[in-house]
């Protein structure tokens, strides 16, 4: 098969093809999932060379069940954002009293336009990474999936392995601990306007 | 309440996966499909000693130490038998003055007594 025609297939019919030994397979999955399990690794950890150690792992995982995966039991994307979502567990804990002055970190040179609103974004994101760490594991998860990555509440109860009404708990009360943890800092973060 | 802002600003500030990562990331997909591929190695069990044989029809080492026990006690016991044994076997009349009339002998060989005879008689 042509391999324009092959990047129309779904995950699991190329994770078939990828099993049957189709070198294409390969590339079009690593192309697809390797920059959606590198982000989502990224927002739980915050750590470029983490998450990417975390994607690699992911995938190995992914392609090593590849001959046993039973199509329609559950999607690639949702396995492997469980799988995801616990090695990056394993790696915070790991971090856990080891404290990490993000003033030793140099800022990055930029000086193309709209260098400003980026540092921006990277403020709030290290204020919102910092209280979600501050959150339990299954709080932390689930709003990252409902309110980053965008996912509707069936899929993370999926990804979750726990009902919806579970998931709509776990939500609600982590938004409600990242609201308290955020107080303080948004005034320096830019946002005395808002409300 | 402004979660949202935090949120958005997150989603945005994800950095792209380096394209050095995406080719080490496709060699490794496509190294592990290639082990795939590959026909395991038959690997053939190594046939048993005849020892071993023997060990497992009889049950393993402790059968055979037992095995092993049972004969010496039985030969033991038959070369130097125990004065409480011969009295039993007195008083069952198993043992009597005649060694012939002896309910525990057993003549192995009763054919070798009866040529002796017959050559006796010619």
């Amino acid at each position: 098969m042509p391999f324009d025609d092959l990047t129309r297939l779904d995950d699991d019919a190329l994770l078939v093809l990828y099993a049957n030994g189709d070198p294409s397979a390969a590339r079009i999955l690593t192309g697809r999932l390797a920059p959606i399990v590198q982000a989502h690794a990224w927002r739980l950890l915050r750590d470029r060379a983490e998450a990417e150690d975390v994607t690699q792992e992911a995938l190995l995982r992914l392609w090593r069940i590849a001959p046993d995966w039973r199509q329609g039991e559950a999607k690639v994307t949702t396995w492997l954002y469980r799988v995801t979502a616990n090695l990056a567990t394993d790696r915070i804990r790991r971090r856990r009293g080891r404290t990490v002055d993000l003033d030793t970190i140099p800022e990055p040179e930029d000086d193309r336009p709209g260098v400003e609103d980026r540092m921006q974004d990277a403020a709030r994101a290290d204020a919102l990474h910092r209280a979600l760490q501050g959150l339990p594991e299954r709080q932390r998860q689930a709003v990252v999936l409902r309110h980053i990555e965008g996912l509707a509440n069936p899929d993370i109860a999926e990804i979750m392995e726990i009902g919806v009404e579970a998931v709509e708990s776990l939500v609600a009360r982590g938004k409600r601990g990242l609201a308290a943890a955020l107080t303080g800092h948004r005034e320096e973060l830019g946002y005395q306007d808002d409300d | 309440m402004g979660l949202d802002a935090f949120f958005d600003a997150a989603r945005r500030d994800t950095p792209a996966l380096s394209t050095q990562a995406l080719d080490r990331m496709t060699a490794q997909a496509l190294a592990v499909q290639a082990d795939l591929a590959a026909p395991a190695p038959v690997t053939r069990a190594a046939r048993p000693s005849r020892l071993a044989q023997l060990l497992g029809a009889i049950g393993g080492w402790p059968a055979m130490a037992t095995l092993a026990t049972a004969g010496v006690a039985g030969l033991w016991i038959g070369a130097v038998p125990p004065a409480g044994l011969v009295n039993l076997a007195v008083s069952v009349g198993a043992v009597t003055g005649v060694a012939e009339d002896d309910a525990y002998l057993v003549d192995p060989l009763p054919g070798y007594t009866l040529s002796l005879d017959l050559s006796e008689t010619q």
